[in-house]
């Protein structure tokens, strides 16, 4: 492998991917303005639902107490009913660490996607792919060129997304919590958000390199995005399934499992916990998969049938 | 100069190329004639080191495709006829310069390349369109200059005129009778007989992965009793109907 082919592949795949409006507009800048808008009509909507049934409540007990007494609950009318804010600082938390580990795990694991379709099956189909190959650099350079524009990728659209709900926090601080509560009081162990942060990056390698595998075998552009949709199913059934998992209940194997990795060291992050036990095992087994993926893709790049089957 | 020594490539059960032997010269165009699927294309891509060969070699500019293979693409260049496979998103002159660099050229060495072939090719207007936007000609001729940025000892060209009209077909030739006199060793395929006749010193018929015929057009014609190439190609492929 040469650095110099690699970096010349990678210049060129994220000048190419930056003029294709569609990727860049779905994988960068869609998230930046949905995020906020989903935040705010979402946290907007249980804010008011809230209030309503607070009211109604209010009204009922209120109109039982008052005939106990024996005394007409027409009296009411002048009644004025007030809202108080019984939530304490903290309390939104709750809800960003069931919706945020879940939803960044997710996002760096299929953020590659778009890059990773037209970066081999896409050349394929265009026939892009053979003159490439028939240049000086290796087949290994080439790969890895491709490789790293995925991650760059992946981890684009999760700081897209960040920022959105960030956009989200400043226009309305209690979006995010969706009326639930305030979000604060966070103790941040800088261990715990660096091992944390590391499992996420590792993460998004493992999957760039599964993507990258996906995409060589696929024969066509459509093929590929067939297969790699299923990937996205892979990566959302555990997302879904440890939504409601809270920090304490993190089992030990969850730190062992690609994306559960993720999802769970955000979980201790937002909780205020950690567990470096957990966190360690994720950083070791995160290496092994990303070494293996790459592995994978490389055998896969090497392997004619699949490379010149169309 | 380009040398196959038993050249063989199977796939499964199928042999696609079967044990070719030649050797073209330096300053010579040869001509590979053959039907669709007679093994043109996986014996040029054999030599341009994106398959491997199941047995036998090749040498080109003396170098081995399965033991160098990096030293063989980097004097080679190669071109598909047909498609010709530009990034549609990039400018011709991007797509150009990307393979100059990938071939470990200095920008300002591709720079003065991409001017000299823009002169020869008539590409001056559009070098700074996007591939995307150009006439199937226009992209034929860009591909064509990125495949010979690196001034490659050795052509490869996979039926290079295919889809051009009549004057930028003649700009293709004319460009490769430049390339032999400038001492390049030229192996293209083609099934376009006038065009073989017009350009080749030495042809080589195959047909079902074997090699049936070698020599110059007069020799074949002499040799086999036959008036015109077309004639002689039909007389190996066509089973002699």
């Amino acid at each position: 492998m040469n650095w110099k082919h690699v970096m010349i592949v990678f210049k060129k795949e994220l000048k190419d991917i930056v003029r294709d409006r569609k990727t860049l507009f779905s994988s960068i800048i869609l998230p930046i303005f949905l995020m906020p808008l989903l935040f705010l009509l979402i946290g907007g909507g249980t804010e008011k639902m809230s209030e309503e049934m607070t009211t109604e409540l209010n009204e009922s007990i209120a109109v039982k107490r008052l005939e106990a007494m024996g005394i007409n609950p027409e009296i009411l009318t002048p009644v004025v009913v007030e809202t108080e804010n019984i939530s304490r600082t903290g309390d939104g938390n709750l809800l960003l660490m069931m919706v945020l580990p879940m939803l960044i795990a997710m996002l760096v694991a299929v953020g590659g996607i778009p890059a990773a379709t037209d970066l081999v099956a896409g050349e394929k189909e265009r026939m892009t792919f053979e003159p490439l190959l028939a240049t000086r650099p290796s087949r290994m350079s080439i790969l890895m060129g491709k490789y790293l524009t995925i991650n760059l990728f992946s981890l684009a659209s999760v700081i897209s997304t960040l920022t959105g709900m960030l956009l989200a926090f400043v226009i309305k601080p209690d979006s995010l919590s969706m009326g639930m509560g305030e979000i604060g009081g966070f103790t941040l162990d800088a261990g715990t958000v660096i091992l944390c942060l590391i499992v996420t990056i590792l993460l998004g390698m493992t999957f760039s390199g599964i993507q990258l595998t996906i995409s060589t075998y696929a024969r066509s552009f459509k093929e590929g995005q067939t297969y790699l949709s299923l990937l996205m199913f892979v990566v959302i059934i555990p997302a879904y399934a440890t939504m409601m998992v809270m920090p304490n209940d993190i089992q030990l194997y969850m730190y062992l499992i690609p994306v559960l990795n993720t999802i769970s060291a955000f979980k201790l992050v937002l909780g205020g916990l950690t567990n470096y036990t957990g966190l360690i095992l994720a950083t070791v087994t995160s290496l092994v998969y990303v070494v293996l993926s790459l592995m994978i893709a490389a055998a896969m790049f090497r392997n004619e049938k699949y490379l010149f089957r169309s | 100069m380009l040398e196959l020594k038993g050249l063989t490539k199977r796939f499964g059960n199928i042999t696609a190329v079967d044990s070719l032997s030649f050797t073209v010269q330096r300053g010579e165009i040869f001509g590979l004639l053959g039907e669709n699927g007679a093994g043109k294309t996986t014996t040029l891509r054999m030599l341009a080191t994106m398959l491997k060969p199941t047995s036998g070699t090749a040498l080109l500019a003396g170098f081995d495709v399965v033991r160098s293979p990096e030293e063989v693409r980097r004097r080679v260049g190669f071109l598909f006829g047909g498609e010709s496979g530009l990034y549609d998103r990039l400018t011709v002159y991007e797509n150009i310069q990307y393979f100059g660099e990938l071939n470990d050229m200095p920008l300002s060495a591709i720079k003065k390349r991409i001017d000299e072939l823009a002169d020869i090719f008539d590409m001056k207007d559009f070098l700074n369109k996007r591939a995307g936007k150009l006439s199937k000609g226009m992209r034929q001729k860009a591909s064509f200059a990125r495949a010979i940025i690196h001034n490659p000892d050795v052509l490869l060209l996979d039926e290079p005129t295919s889809g051009l009209d009549v004057g930028a077909m003649r700009e293709v030739q004319a460009f490769l009778k430049d390339q032999k006199e400038k001492g390049k060793t030229i192996l293209f395929s083609s099934h376009t007989m006038s065009e073989v006749e017009k350009l080749c010193d030495r042809i080589a018929v195959i047909h079902k992965g074997s090699l049936v015929a070698i020599g110059s057009t007069e020799e074949l014609l002499e040799k086999y009793g036959a008036k015109t190439l077309e004639d002689l190609f039909m007389g190996f492929v066509g089973g002699g109907k």
